[in-house]
């Protein structure tokens, strides 16, 4: 099979060719997942809203008016899905994620939730650090963490985050400043540092 | 450059989106400035750090099937589509509902749908007792006043269970009526002028017209019939 540009696959779908959408989710579904997996922090959670992102596509590909930009356009809808699904989940598994190391809505006690011994690199290394990372970002606000995973994990643009959140792009990246500085305090509060980073390597 | 101005570069220049004249000011400044350092070696610990987390395999294999074909390969697609998403007993009456409105949508109808009771009443005939030719605008605006009724009833059966298969659910039936009406107004004046050719060289009355509709659909096979 040769490689097609998203354009072309979307002009041969548009003709009538399944096969070339097809194309078009092979290439796109897992990055979909990853990202709404970061943001809503389920994995079934993460699967429905891909699989309707897909299917959002496929009905209104024929609206898209610039088919270079697909690979915004289905972050676009992916990230409206993830928001309206936190929104109808107010009382959901994220909730209950931050909860559980916010105790009582009081984030100076995370130390104490998380890690009880003094001694960082030993605990860290009995905790799972992925999940210490995924606690971290759940206590951002939600318009901070989908700004950090867009970059950080999704290698976007700011200009290109500021077009699929419609929002100025001063506020992105001040979303982002704030973001990461928030991220630094909670992580420096776990005592997670270099050493423990470079030891997890 | 002053500390202040640098606020604005620092995650432009971390993540390498600060213009060029910017970036030579920036670097000069940082060779100064050991707060600035400081804050640039924070910012790389923290994105180095985050990098460590990891996800849950994705094992995504979606495969779309439905193509853009007939109207019997379009009802195929949509029972698919449901069997995949309804389970549960009211989805399933649901799903009994369009296959309702599936069939009104080939014929000329009089329908009346009476949401407290859920009870659908319909006389159908595609060359009923009238010999007028079909009425395209009334038959739209009764497909609209039942898909409405069928979307308000479709609500109240869904209340129960959780909003987000409530949203799904009503996503797809709506994406299912529009396209379905699309398609229907298409399809009807072939499905209407191939009948009247069928009558007139069989001279055969087509009286039992929902019957007759089912037994095409049947043949196709794009419903299955429980006698």
């Amino acid at each position: 099979m040769t490689f097609a540009a998203d354009t072309e696959l979307i002009e041969n779908f548009l003709n009538g060719d399944i096969n070339s959408f097809n194309r078009l989710v092979h290439r796109w579904q897992n990055r979909l997942y990853s990202f709404a997996y970061r943001y809503v922090m389920n994995e079934q959670d993460a699967k429905e809203i891909v699989q309707s992102a897909l299917i959002k596509a496929y009905k209104n590909l024929n609206r898209l008016k610039e088919p270079e930009k697909f690979s915004s356009w289905i972050f676009q809808i992916t990230v409206n899905l993830c928001k309206d699904h936190l929104k109808r989940n107010s009382k959901n598994r994220y909730a209950e994620l931050t909860d559980d190391i916010l105790t009582n809505g009081n984030s100076s006690n995370l130390n104490n939730a998380v890690i009880s011994d003094s001694d960082p690199v030993s605990n860290i290394n009995q905790l799972d650090l992925s999940s210490i990372i995924k606690r971290s970002l759940a206590q951002l606000s939600e318009e901070q963490r989908v700004v950090i995973i867009m970059k950080e994990y999704e290698g976007f643009k700011f200009s290109e985050i500021a077009e699929m959140l419609n929002v100025p792009l001063s506020t992105v990246k001040s979303r982002m400043y704030y973001g990461i500085t928030q991220m630094q305090k909670i992580l420096k509060k776990l005592n997670i540092d270099e050493e423990v980073v470079f030891n997890e390597m | 450059m002053k500390c202040e101005k640098t606020k604005e570069y620092i995650i432009d220049f971390f993540y390498d989106e600060i213009p060029e004249e910017e970036r030579i000011n920036f670097e000069s400044h940082l060779k100064e400035c050991k707060k600035c350092r400081e804050e640039l070696a924070e910012l790389k610990k923290t994105s180095k750090a985050m990098k460590m987390w990891k996800i849950p395999e994705p094992n995504m294999n979606l495969e779309f099937t439905s193509e853009r074909g007939t109207f019997f390969d379009k009802i195929k697609d949509l029972a698919g589509l449901f069997s995949t998403f309804i389970k549960k007993p009211a989805y399933v009456f649901t799903v009994s509902l369009m296959a309702v409105f599936l069939v009104l949508s080939f014929s000329n109808f009089k329908a009346s749908y009476n949401p407290d009771t859920g009870s659908f009443s319909i006389s159908t005939s595609i060359f009923g007792s009238s010999s007028d030719p079909v009425n395209e605008g009334v038959i739209n605006q009764q497909l609209e006043i039942i898909q409405q009724k069928l979307l308000e009833r479709l609500n109240l059966i869904l209340t129960d269970y959780d909003n987000f298969n409530r949203d799904r659910t009503e996503r797809i039936v709506m994406n299912a009526m529009n396209e379905l009406q699309i398609q229907r107004e298409r399809d009807f004046a072939t499905f209407g002028s191939s009948l009247v050719s069928l009558q007139e060289t069989t001279g055969e009355k087509f009286d039992n017209t929902l019957a007759f509709v089912l037994g095409l659909m049947e043949q196709s096979g794009a419903i299955e019939i429980k006698k």
